[in-house]
């Protein structure tokens, strides 16, 4: 499949990227603004930070700016919440609800170590540094 | 006009030398936790619920089973991601558009839209083919980059 795929990776990885970056961002827009169907500012600071994090690192990563180190915070968050909300209802993440929590951290850390690639505005930053 | 961009920014040499190795170990992760889903409908494990009895459930179920170890452990794994991708596509249409509402976050449909086009990216990737194990081995120039 990837001999035939394969030249198109760029272009997958793009797409996943600003998909995960976007319902990440939603995640952190839902705790703070409310939007889509919050249940208003959470009053722990705990998380509201969590939802900055996942705001403004979910765009960053989605518009592919600073992104490896923004996916690497994010990543992180992502472990912290795990083990802070879901791992002690139960073990297997499809039973505890922290699947999506398990997902979007090695799915960071995968991008973190990648980078933006292309569509992103680091590339544009790139292409403008070496002209 | 050269502007220096610190490398860590944008994927520094250093982090790509573990490139796939991230990319090995979201394919395992995300790859057992779907053939959990598959055993879940299937044999009703892990979870509560009676495995499933209907034709559609049944067949997503050995889809998600075979696919996701195909995936996790790296055989086929561009052919299985393709399968599976395509079966996330059509569960998040029937199962979640527009029940609750249009946003993945609001129909529960957010781990169907990232497990789709995750495994889109893996079809296009495969598992550890011998061009990706070439990059594995570590670089002495790592100053350089293509």
């Amino acid at each position: 499949m990837e001999k035939w795929l394969g030249r198109f990776a760029p272009h997958a990885y793009a797409l996943l990227r600003i998909v995960a970056g976007l319902m990440f961002a939603m995640h952190g827009s839902q705790k703070l603004l409310s939007w889509p169907s919050g249940q208003g500012m959470p009053d722990d600071r705990l998380m509201q930070l969590a939802g900055v994090i996942e705001l403004v690192g979910g765009l960053l990563i989605a518009i592919g700016l600073f992104t490896s180190i923004a996916a690497f915070i994010a990543s992180g968050q992502m472990a912290v919440a795990y083990f802070k909300a879901h791992a002690s209802q139960a073990f297997w993440p499809l039973l505890n609800q922290g699947e999506l929590a398990v997902l979007y951290c090695f799915l960071f850390l995968f991008i973190a170590a990648h980078g933006a690639g292309i569509w992103s505005v680091d590339a544009m930053r790139r292409r403008r540094g070496a002209a | 006009m050269s502007r220096v961009i610190p490398s860590a920014v944008e994927g520094s040499p250093d982090s790509r030398r573990y490139e796939p190795f991230a990319y090995a170990l979201l394919r395992a992760v995300a790859g057992l936790m779907f053939v959990m889903h598959g055993t879940a409908k299937l044999w009703g494990w892990p979870g509560t619920r009676p495995p499933a009895t209907d034709l559609l459930r049944i067949s997503a179920g050995w889809i998600e089973v075979v696919c996701g170890l195909l995936i996790a452990v790296g055989v086929l794994a561009g052919w299985a991601a393709f399968i599976a991708s395509g079966t996330m596509a059509v569960a998040y249409f029937m199962r979640h558009h527009g029940e609750g509402g249009f946003w993945p976050l609001e129909n529960r449909g957010e781990l169907a839209v990232l497990y789709a086009f995750l495994w889109l990216y893996v079809a296009t990737r495969g598992g550890l083919t011998r061009r990706v194990r070439r990059d594995v081995t570590p670089r002495r120039d790592t100053t350089t980059r293509s």
